[in-house]
C-alpha cells in the first residue's frame, strides 16, 4: 500500500523581533551577527500563543485546504520542546478544538528540534500497519533563548501539521521512505525546571547536528539507491541559515536544490517546526513529479530522513495560505515588547 | 477571578469550536448553546457547529481592561456577525497598523484566554482579520 501526504497546512506568529533590535540591547555588532547566523529577524508568538494554538491552527489548515472531515483523524501527534504544561498533553486540546472526536491514537512528543518529524514516522507507520488510514502529525514549538544567549538570535515560533494518508485517500505525495540515526550526545538540553535550554557550544556543530545529517541522509540515499540529483528539492534542519547550507554543500546538493526550504532566513529556527515549516514551503510551489528529500534534526541527537514524490494532485492545493504570505505578514516589536511576549518581564 | 476547571470543561464544545444552538420551530441561531429558544421559548433545539468566517458589526478599542487581561492593553473587542450564525462578542487579535471598520471580513482562531503560572490554561474561540 502507498502512504502519502494527503493535506499540509502552516502557521507562522504575526510578530517578529530583528537581530538588531536584540544585538542592541546588548550591546554586541547586529550586522556581524546577521552575517554569521543568516538570521536577521525572528518570529514571535503573540501574547494568547503558544504550541497548542500554533498546532491548532496549521491543523485546521491543513483540514481545510481538502475539506477534510475532523472525524475522519485516525492518529494525531504534538511534537514540540515547547508543550505548554509538564504534565497534561498539548495533543488532547488540538484535537478537541478541531473536532476529531474520541477515537484516535495520540500522543505528546518531544526529542528537540525533530519531534515533528518523529511523528511523521508514527503516523506515517500506523497508517503502513492498517491501525488508522489517516493521522496528523504535527511539530510546533514557541521556542525560547535565555536573554543574552547566542540563541536568542534565533528561537522563533511556528509549526505545520502534515495529514498523512493511506491510498484511499487522495495523495498530494507519496512517502517513498524514511529512517532515523540517532545516538546519545549531550549538545542542547533544557532540565525538568528549567526555563532556557543549555548548550555545548561549539559541540553543536560537528559531532552533532552535520554527524547526524550527514548520516541520516547518506544511509537514506544508499538504502533506496539515490543520488543527490535524484532530487528537485531538499530540506535540512534549521537551527540558523548556515548550518544546512554547509550540510547540503557537504553531500553534494546545490543551493538551487535547498533555497525554496530556508525559511529560517526570514523567522529564524521554529525547533520542532523548522523542518516541517520548510517542507510545507515547497510544497508551497512543487510541481508534480518533483521529487522531495527532507532531513530533520533533533538534539541529543537524532535525524529523521523522509523522500516524496509529488502527485498531480498538487495543483489542487496550491491556492490558499502560503508560508511565504505568513512570512511576509509582520508586526515588529521593540525589545520591550518581545519581552513581554516571551514572558521574561511580565 | 477564579474559575473552576469543571466549569470550563463542560463549555469546551462552545468555546474551541463555535458549537451553537438553532431552534426548530422559529430558526433562530444562539451562541453559546441554550437548552430552549430564548426567542419563541420553544424546547426543540438542536446543536448547530457555525462557520469560522464573519464580518465585524460593532468593536471598540479597550484601554483599561480586567486584571487578567492587563498584559494585552490595548486591544479590540467587536461583536461579530457570523455568516450563518448569531452575532457573538470576541476580541480581534493580531491587528497592527490595520484600520478596523464595520463590515471587515474576520476568522475565528483558537487562542489562550487565561491561565498563568500554576493555574490551568484555558482556550477558545477569537477573530483575525482576513487578509485575502
Ligand atoms: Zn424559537
Amino acid at each position: 500500500m502507498k502512504i502519502g501526504i494527503i493535506s499540509y497546512g502552516a502557521y507562522i506568529p504575526k510578530y517578529r523581533v530583528t537581530t538588531e533590535e536584540i544585538a542592541g540591547v546588548w550591546g554586541k555588532n547586529a550586522e556581524e551577527i546577521a552575517r554569521g547566523l543568516f538570521v536577521s529577524e525572528k518570529s514571535v508568538p503573540g501574547l494568547d500563543e503558544d504550541t497548542i494554538t500554533i498546532a491548532h491552527e496549521a491543523s485546521r489548515q491543513a483540514l481545510d485546504r481538502v475539506a477534510f472531515n475532523p472525524r475522519h483523524v485516525d492518529a494525531l501527534f504534538v511534537g514540540s520542546e515547547s508543550h505548554p504544561y509538564a504534565v497534561k498533553p498539548s495533543s488532547v486540546t488540538v484535537a478537541k478544538a478541531l473536532g476529531v472526536g474520541t477515537d484516535y491514537y495520540t500522543a505528546d512528543l518531544e526529542f528537540a528540534c525533530k519531534a515533528g518529524s518523529a511523528g511523521m514516522q508514527i503516523v506515517s507507520s500506523f497508517v503502513s500497519s492498517k491501525k488508522a488510514r489517516t493521522g496528523l502529525a504535527i511539530g510546533a514549538d514557541t521556542a525560547q533563548g535565555k536573554p543574552g544567549d547566542a540563541l536568542e538570535y534565533t528561537a522563533a515560533a511556528g509549526g505545520a501539521a502534515f495529514l498523512i494518508g493511506s491510498d484511499d485517500y487522495e495523495h498530494i505525495a507519496t512517502i517513498d521512505d524514511y529512517v532515523s540515526y540517532t545516538s546519545d550526545t549531550p549538545d542542547f538540553w533544557r532540565s525538568k525546571h528549567g526555563k532556557y535550554p543549555h548548550h555545548a557550544e561549539r559541540f553543536t556543530g560537528k559531532p552533532a547536528y552535520f554527524k547526524h545529517i550527514f548520516g541520516a541522509t547518506t544511509y537514506y540515499l544508499e538504502k533506496n539507491n539515490y543520488s543527490p540529483s535524484d532530487f528537485d528539492s531538499v530540506i535540512f534542519h534549521m537551527p540558523n541559515g548556515k548550518f544546512p547550507r554547509t550540510v547540503a554543500r557537504a553531500l553534494g546538493f546545490t543551493e538551487d536544490q535547498l533555497s525554496d526550504s530556508l525559511v529560517v532566513d526570514f523567522i529564524g529556527n521554529t525547533y520542532s517546526g523548522s523542518s516541517l515549516l520548510g517542507l510545507a514551503r515547497v510544497l508551497d510551489s512543487a510541481k508534480p513529479g518533483d521529487r522531495i528529500l527532507m532531513t530533520s534534526y533533533g538534539s541529543g541527537s537524532g535525524s529523521d530522513t523522509f523522500s516524496f514524490t509529488v502527485t498531480d494532485a498538487i495543483e489542487k492545493m496550491q491556492t490558499g495560505v502560503t508560508v511565504n504570505d505568513y512570512i511576509e505578514d509582520k508586526i515588529y516589536l521593540s525589545y520591550g515588547e518581545y519581552a513581554k511576549h516571551v514572558g521574561t518581564v511580565n | 477571578m477564579k474559575k473552576s476547571v469543571v466549569a470550563e470543561w463542560r463549555r469546551y464544545e462552545d468555546r474551541y469550536r463555535l458549537m451553537g444552538s438553532v431552534c426548530l420551530l422559529c430558526k433562530e441561531n444562539f451562541f453559546p448553546r441554550v437548552t430552549h429558544c430564548v426567542r419563541c421559548g420553544s424546547s426543540d433545539v438542536r446543536d448547530r457547529l457555525f462557520l469560522r468566517e464573519g464580518e465585524i458589526y460593532s468593536f471598540s478599542k479597550i484601554h483599561v481592561s480586567p486584571e487578567q487581561f492587563q498584559k494585552q492593553v490595548p486591544y479590540y473587542v467587536a461583536l461579530i456577525k457570523l455568516d450563518n450564525g448569531p452575532v457573538i462578542s470576541s476580541q480581534i487579535v493580531d491587528v497592527g497598523s490595520e484600520k478596523l471598520f464595520v463590515g471587515m471580513r474576520v476568522y475565528a482562531v483558537f487562542r489562550k484566554v487565561s491561565g498563568t503560572g500554576e493555574q490551568a490554561l484555558t482556550y477558545g474561540i477569537k477573530f483575525r482579520l482576513t487578509k485575502k
